[in-house]
């Protein structure tokens, strides 16, 4: 699309995107590529969640200076201000009033703090990184999982087992097919009937969301 | 006026290290005589028994406390450098020879600002190594920090025990 001149690669508009894409993903339904492009688009957005939140995490961290870092503060000046204002000479209101010149450097013991903050912040990021890095393992394998090479050899076969019960019966249950099946399997079938559901060899009829799935047999 | 006094007195005022050439400009003397003046000062509080001392980082002077003192006079100076940049410091110390390729993974895209700042500091120096810097600690740093060797091995234990005796505490 950007090619094309259809979007701005510098300032996309998310909806119509999506629009488009869901415009494509009618015209050619491959549930196997738009499940794909979800993971994707998923994993993008996590891993600019992951660079926002470091950065914020940085920036957080370096702008928590307070008064008590430089260990100094008007508090541990030991002045008090009544008797001082009380005794009210020039001299005094004038050190009240005047910005103080200090000088400035930096001790070994400030460094050590730092990298002290610094090895807390490393771990935390470490375990951090050991969360994500086990997600991507999964979201990895799930995308290693040979799922096309006999995708079309499940369609036909499961299109062969529905073709045997359509002679018993008018309209199947999903939930009796797959009855006794391992998890695998019965992803197999789910996948291979919504395949046969796109290229109209059956139609399905779900009333309910997580309820049984009827499968009817299009009449051509 | 005696020159050595004006640059000593500079020296005492100023809150941040200065370069010969803004010395000269202050006491409108040359370089060269501020240069020298500088030398003898540096001769004569290495000599003397003093909490103070000039030490010199690049091409700047900075008159200050000694780092042994610096826990007596906490209340009565300021950072000279941001968490950000000393955080940075502490991370190319403790890990150094790092790459700036590796510093980066660690402390974020806003090191290279860091990295600039500490070059020009003197407190670190980048070598080139292919595509990418090497950072590595200098005398200045050791110099500055009071440590009693520039060398980065010995440096990265000091630092090392010191972690561990903050800890503690």
């Amino acid at each position: 699309m950007a090619k094309k001149g259809e979007i701005d690669p510098w300032n996309i508009d998310v909806v119509e995107l999506a629009d488009k894409f869901l415009e494509r993903i009618e015209k050619d339904l491959d549930l196997r590529f738009s499940a794909r492009v979800l993971l994707y688009a998923a994993i993008l957005v996590r891993m600019k969640a992951e660079i926002l939140v470091e950065e914020a995490i940085f920036e957080e961290e370096e702008e928590e200076e307070t008064e008590e870092d430089f260990g100094f503060g008007y508090a541990d000046l030991d002045i008090d201000f009544d008797e001082v204002l009380a005794g009210s000479s020039e001299e005094n209101l004038e050190f009240i009033g005047k910005p103080k010149r200090v000088r400035r450097f930096t001790t070994l013991q400030e460094l050590i703090k730092e990298l002290r903050k610094a090895e807390q912040l490393e771990i935390k990021k470490r375990r951090r990184k050991k969360i994500t890095t086990g997600k991507e393992e999964i979201a990895k394998k799930a995308l290693e999982v040979p799922h096309e090479e006999d995708i079309e050899e499940t369609i036909v076969k499961v299109n062969a087992e529905l073709d045997r019960l359509f002679k018993k019966k008018d309209e199947l249950s999903f939930f009796e097919i797959v009855r006794g099946f391992d998890l695998g399997k019965i992803i197999s079938y789910y996948v291979s009937i919504l395949h046969l559901a796109y290229r109209k060899k059956v139609e399905l009829i779900q009333e309910r969301l997580y309820e049984d799935i009827k499968i009817k047999r299009v009449s051509l | 006026m005696d020159i050595v006094r004006v640059v000593e007195a500079i020296l005492f005022s100023a809150t941040e290290p200065l370069s010969s050439i803004s010395i000269a400009r202050i006491a409108k003397v040359s370089v060269k005589e501020v240069e020298s003046a500088l030398q003898r000062l540096i001769e004569e509080y290495s000599s003397r028994d003093s909490a103070i001392e000039i030490v010199k980082l690049k091409d700047k002077y900075l008159m200050r406390v000694k780092p042994e003192y610096h826990k007596f006079v906490g209340r009565f100076v300021e950072r000279d450098l941001d968490r950000g940049c000393l955080r940075t410091l502490a991370i190319i110390a403790v890990k150094q020879p790092i790459e700036l390729s590796k510093l980066v993974k660690i402390r974020g895209n806003r090191c290279y600002e860091h990295v600039k700042k500490l070059e020009e500091l003197g407190f670190i120096k980048a070598e080139k190594k292919g595509r990418t810097k090497v950072l590595t600690t200098t005398k200045e740093f050791a110099v500055y920090f009071g440590l009693k060797t520039d060398k980065p091995e010995e440096i990265k234990e000091i630092l090392k025990t010191d972690l561990e005796k903050f800890i503690k505490t």
